[in-house]
Order: C-alpha cells, then sequence, then structure tokens
C-alpha cells in the first residue's frame, strides 16, 4: 500500500497547486461591509445595498450637510432598498424564495432537472468506468465531470478478458456540497472569494466508484471444527459470503482550467462566441420575462419604503446597526403582504428556476471561453484474481462545435505492491488512446444520438499476472500450492482496440451507449476478439432540493 | 415612486438613449402598469432606445449578460432628439451581476 500513499501524497501536493495556479474572473475584494457578518438573510441579501446607503449617509453628514438629508439626494441608493421600486426586484426575489419553502423545493428540483436535460446534450460527460473495468462501455476517458449523482450500469469488456457487469456511481464533490449544506450561493459574474472553495477545489472534483455486480464479496473466517463427515482433511479456515457486487475500481478526477485575464481580447473573442454556443442570452431573456411578472405583483403588494424614516435612522447610528434593524422589520411586514398574492410563490419559483438555467448557460460559456487545459483521473483498480493497480491518467479534449470533439487519454498504470522474487517491475502498462464524439441526429431534441469512434494502444513490459487463490491445488494432484502464489498470463507487448460506439440520449437524463470493438488480444488470452458492449445510465439531478425543501 | 426619486426624469413623450458603462444589454422592455414594448438595443448592448416616454411610472426592463471583469454600471442619458430628459444626479447605478438590470422612469406632464 506504499503506492497509495505516494498517490494520495502528490495528489494533495498537486491539486492545491494547480488550483492555486488557475485564472479566474478576479474580483476585487470589497471594503467590510457593516452588516457582512449579520445572521440575517433578507440583510445578507441587501448587505452591499445597505452598506452604500450607510456609507453615504455618514459621508453627507461628515461634510455638514443639512440635517434633516433630503431623499431626492439618495435616489439611487434608497430605490434599491425600497421593495415596492424595481430597482430591488432582484435582490428580493433572492430573499423571498427560501422563505417561500414548497416552491423552494419545487423550483430546486424542477431546475436540476431542466439543467439534466440541457446537459444530455454534452459530449464531454463521463459516467462510465474506464477501460480497464469488467464492465464497461467506455473506452476513451471523457475531460468533464458528472452532475449532482448518476448512476450507470455497464456490460461488455474492453481489454480484459473477464465479461462482467458493472454498477458505477459519480458525484461530482460541489454538487454533493451544495446538497447537503444547502449553501447554494445565487451568482455568476460576482461568484468571488467566499466561494473560492467551492469553484477552485469542490466543482472540479468528480467521484466514482463502481462494483463489480458478477464478483461476490467474500471473508475468510476460522472454522471451530468439522459438523459431519469423516474426511480426514482439516478444514481450518472458510471463505463466506458477503453479498453480491464487490467494488471493483474508485475514481477520483480533477478537471484543470486554463488561466486567463478578462482584459484580454483573446478572452474577450472566446467569451463572445462562448455566450453564443451557450444561448446565454436567451436564457437571459427568459429570466428576465419571469421576473418582470413577479415585480407586477411586487409593486401590487409590497409596501413602499418610508424614505425619511429611514433617513432618520441612517442619520442617528453611523454604525449601520439601526439601519439593518429598520429594514429587516421593514422586509418582514413587506413578506407578509406579498404572500397573500396566491401566485407569489410558482412566479418566484419559475423566476429560480430560470435563474438555474441562466448561471448555468453562464458558467458553461465561462467554462468554454476559458479552456479546459487538461483533467486528472486517478484509479485504483481492484480487478478479479489480479494484483490491485493504481491508475494516472491525462485526459485531453477539443470541442469542435457542431463537428464533434476529439479526447485524448495518456496513462500509466503501476501495480500496488511486488511480492519477493517477483520477475516482473512496477509498470504494469502505458497506454494512448483517443475517441472522436459527435451528435448525430436530434441536435436540439429531447432525444439524441451519438457517435463515437476510439481507438487505443497499450504496452505492457510483462504478460498479465494472475493471483492463485488460496486452498489452489496442482493439476492432477492434492498438493495446495503455496498462498501468494502469481503467474504470468498472456502476453507481453502492445494491445490494440477499436471500437464504435451509439448513444441514445433521451430526455430526463437517461443514455444507453451500445458498442461493438475489436482487439488483437486482451490482457489474460491471446488471439484477436470481436465484442459488443451495452450500458445504460441516468442522471439524478431530480434529487436536488431533497435536503433544502424545508427551509 | 416619484420624480424625485427616479433614475431618469424626462417630459412625457420625450425619445432618448439610456446608456451603461458596463455590462451587456441582450434585450429590453418598457414596463409601464400592465404594459410592455420592447426596445430597440444599441450600441454594442450598453444602449437602449427609449421612445415616447409613457407619463408617471415606468421602468426600463433589461436582460444582461454580465461578462468577468465587469464592474456595477453607471447608468446616463444621451441623444435625447424628441423632448427633455435627464439621469438623476448621483448617477443611477446597475448592481454588477443584477439580472434583469433596472432603470426607473418618471415622465413628466400629460
Amino acid at each position: 500500500m506504499k503506492t497509495v500513499a505516494s498517490v494520495v501524497s502528490l495528489a494533495a501536493l498537486v491539486l492545491p497547486i494547480a488550483a492555486f495556479g488557475q485564472g479566474g474572473a478576479p474580483n476585487a475584494p470589497s471594503p467590510e461591509e457593516f452588516c457582512s457578518k449579520d445572521a440575517r438573510a433578507e440583510i445578507q441579501t441587501f448587505c452591499k445595498d445597505l452598506d452604500r446607503f450607510q456609507k453615504h449617509v455618514n459621508s453627507e453628514k461628515s461634510k455638514g450637510a443639512e440635517t434633516p438629508l433630503a431623499a431626492k439626494n439618495f435616489a439611487n441608493d434608497l430605490n434599491h432598498l425600497d421593495l415596492h421600486d424595481p430597482d430591488a426586484r432582484v435582490k428580493f426575489i433572492t430573499a423571498l424564495a427560501p422563505r417561500l419553502a414548497a416552491s423552494s423545493f419545487v423550483s430546486k428540483a424542477t431546475a436540476a432537472a431542466a439543467m439534466g436535460d440541457a446537459s444530455a446534450q454534452r459530449l464531454d460527460r463521463q459516467l462510465e468506468p474506464d477501460h480497464a473495468s469488467s464492465g464497461t462501455t467506455s473506452l476513451v476517458s471523457k475531460a468533464g465531470s458528472a452532475e449532482l449523482i448518476a448512476l450507470a450500469l455497464d456490460s461488455g469488456v474492453l481489454t480484459r478478458s473477464v465479461n462482467g457487469t458493472t454498477a458505477t456511481l459519480s458525484t461530482n464533490a460541489d454538487q454533493i456540497f451544495r446538497l447537503i449544506t444547502g449553501s447554494d450561493p445565487d451568482c455568476t459574474v460576482t461568484c468571488g472569494k467566499a466561494s473560492w472553495f467551492q469553484d477552485r477545489i469542490l466543482n472540479p472534483t468528480t467521484l466514482s466508484a463502481s462494483l463489480d455486480l458478477a464478483q461476490r464479496g467474500n471473508t475468510t473466517v476460522a472454522t471451530s471444527g468439522q459438523a459431519s463427515g469423516t474426511t480426514s482433511t482439516e478444514v481450518n479456515t472458510a471463505a463466506i459470503p458477503t453479498g453480491a457486487g464487490k467494488l471493483s475500481s474508485f475514481t477520483a478526477r480533477y478537471e484543470f482550467a486554463n488561466q486567463f485575464d478578462p482584459r484580454t481580447s483573446k478572452f474577450k473573442e472566446n467569451w463572445t462566441k462562448a455566450v453564443a454556443e451557450q444561448q446565454v442570452g436567451a436564457a437571459s431573456d427568459t429570466l428576465k420575462t419571469a421576473t418582470d411578472a413577479v415585480t407586477k405583483s411586487l409593486q401590487t403588494n409590497a409596501p413602499a419604503l418610508d424614505a425619511d424614516r429611514i433617513l432618520g435612522v441612517a442619520q442617528d447610528d453611523p454604525t449601520g446597526h439601526a439601519l439593518a434593524n429598520f429594514f429587516a422589520q421593514y422586509f418582514s411586514d413587506a413578506l407578509q403582504k406579498v404572500v397573500q398574492d396566491p401566485n407569489i410563490r410558482s412566479l418566484v419559483s419559475q423566476v429560480m428556476q430560470d435563474r438555474a438555467l441562466y448561471r448555468k448557460a453562464w458558467f458553461a460559456a465561462l467554462h468554454q471561453a476559458a479552456g479546459n487545459l487538461f483533467t486528472f483521473e486517478y484509479n485504483y483498480n481492484r480487478p478479479a484474481d489480479q494484483p490491485l493497480t493504481h491508475d494516472l491518467k491525462l485526459i485531453f479534449a477539443r470541442d469542435f462545435g457542431d463537428r464533434g470533439m476529439l479526447t485524448f487519454n495518456g496513462s500509466v498504470s503501476l501495480y500496488d505492491s511486488i511480492p519477493s522474487a517477483a520477475k516482473y517491475g512496477r509498470l504494469h502498462y502505458g497506454q494512448i488512446s483517443t475517441e472522436y464524439d459527435r451528435t448525430i441526429t436530434g441536435k436540439d431534441k429531447s432525444t439524441q444520438t451519438q457517435l463515437s469512434l476510439a481507438g487505443y494502444w497499450q504496452y505492457q513490459p510483462h504478460p498479465s499476472i494472475l493471483n492463485i487463490p488460496t486452498g489452489t491445488v496442482a493439476p492432477g494432484t492434492t498438493i495446495p500450492l503455496p498462498n501468494g502464489t502469481q503467474e504470468f498470463v498472456g502476453t507481453a507487448g502492445s494491445l490494440w482496440v477499436t471500437q464504435a460506439k451509439l448513444t441514445i440520449k433521451a430526455s430526463g437524463g437517461i443514455n444507453i451507449p451500445i458498442g461493438v470493438s475489436w482487439s488483437n488480444k486482451t490482457d489474460l488470452l491471446q488471439g484477436s476478439k470481436v465484442g459488443a458492449q451495452v450500458g445504460i445510465s441516468y442522471n439524478f439531478s431530480s434529487l436536488a432540493g431533497i435536503f433544502t425543501g424545508g427551509q | 415612486m416619484s420624480e424625485d426619486r427616479a433614475d431618469v426624469v424626462g417630459t412625457a413623450g420625450t425619445d432618448f438613449t439610456l446608456t451603461i458603462s458596463s455590462g451587456e444589454i441582450n434585450s429590453a422592455t418598457l414596463e409601464a402598469g400592465q404594459t410592455s414594448r420592447d426596445l430597440t438595443v444599441a450600441g454594442g448592448g450598453r444602449a437602449v432606445i427609449v421612445t415616447d416616454l409613457p407619463s408617471g411610472d415606468s421602468f426600463v426592463s433589461m436582460a444582461m449578460i454580465w461578462t468577468p471583469g465587469d464592474t456595477d454600471a453607471t447608468v446616463d442619458v444621451e441623444n435625447v432628439t424628441k423632448g427633455d430628459a435627464h439621469a438623476a444626479d448621483p448617477k443611477p447605478v446597475i448592481d454588477l451581476g443584477d439580472n434583469p438590470g433596472t432603470v426607473d422612469l418618471f415622465g413628466k406632464g400629460a
């Protein structure tokens, strides 16, 4: 397990350094706002406006302005705090949404489902286990991450000899973090330091685990004596089946984004192109329409701000605390009146859904404009009757838009441990591979088909290794082989695989990949092999909101 | 909202151009009571042409696209081709990230 420690240490060293090195939208840290630590949600939402107003009042007072101060000189500040005024509507809806508990759940779940449908168009998602698994449809690993949670069932092999079926659960670390903590900041361009950990560490990280459904989990226990029979051979231990399905691999991957400077003409050019391709404008238009509908209700029901009173409060207490208390009471009064509208829940729910879709499109555009440098993937493999391995892989993808996407992989596989007197080294194999993907039908429809053509070359310096299980006897004898025996099987050298695959992408986040492959050999057997692979995956985006619905 | 508090005040019926210093306007409408009408976006997404300013309270609703590196947008009035209109002093601001963006209008006279 020394290699495990080495790999984990390497990852621990490399990932944070790389994360620090990534570029991003530089948000200048704003000076401390008096309300930044206030626990009240409405104060947090309006903190920038409250702080701006208080500072403006303090500034005017320090200049010796006549008191009481005139509201007309604070028009911009007051409009952003007046819940009856359209200038305040965006933040009012933000503060209102969590208070409308039922629609919060509905909007999150609906938005997540809609986002799941939108992401079905992506060519870069990796939901299946990699080529080394005993049940997979994926010869080349893709650069993109999973959504909230995805489950894939795959049958068929590509480089392995033993055919099996795997169940793979994938998740994005950021999505899980948001789901569990309920921390789902409603921001795009203003996402700054507060979400650094999410943006740079969690969001680029995807985790997945695969269970080999054909393998049974076993636990070896000591026996306590013969229960019947007359055999003279003493049985000291027995393998107890502990269940169907055994963890066959664990994967962690991290997407390294390019550094970018939003002021450069190159980035601006990429951004303009990405905004058009990701349809950010259309998402913004839809959001505007939904927000305008809420505005009509707010203008009818929300009370106007008493400008003279709030000015007086701000003048009397320059710290802003009295202002925050006054605004919290005003917000509470407005909330009571606004919820009288029987349509407000559904209207706000629609806005939150459209905001989520806009945010999704905006970040997709940013991701596209910045471009991915590469994705690093680590696989911990536990193949049946073979040594444990650690696979380190680099993935690079180039998106050509309507013309498809090219993905390149390069990886090395290392044995976890080397027994004494072993006739092989740490290196299991090295491989390079490439895949071309293109949506061929239904590009803007709910059901699409994607064609994938892949090629793979692997070189291993020694034949594959087979572990001889405990209790195995030498052929034709009753002589047990020593525990820990390993045998070379198959051949060293090159392994070639090609695959053609068709993926049917249905609405609701269901993918059905069907592939056919040819290889010149497999890991344990000589001679060419034609194989078929089939799978199904489902995106569980609708789980979003299960922990936040009760807020 | 009153004349004192509006972001832009003008004579009813005025034609003018609203400009923003940051962000990009994808589309815009003029909202007056229960009525809504489309406005023309100009200036590479940094301006909206407002025609026939309604009497009393109304507002311009703008579908925004904010770009990394943008800042709060200052609103101004330019190119008044008919009537009279001016932005409040100090100039109104649309907060970075606000979507849709909003500019309050007030039209004086019948």
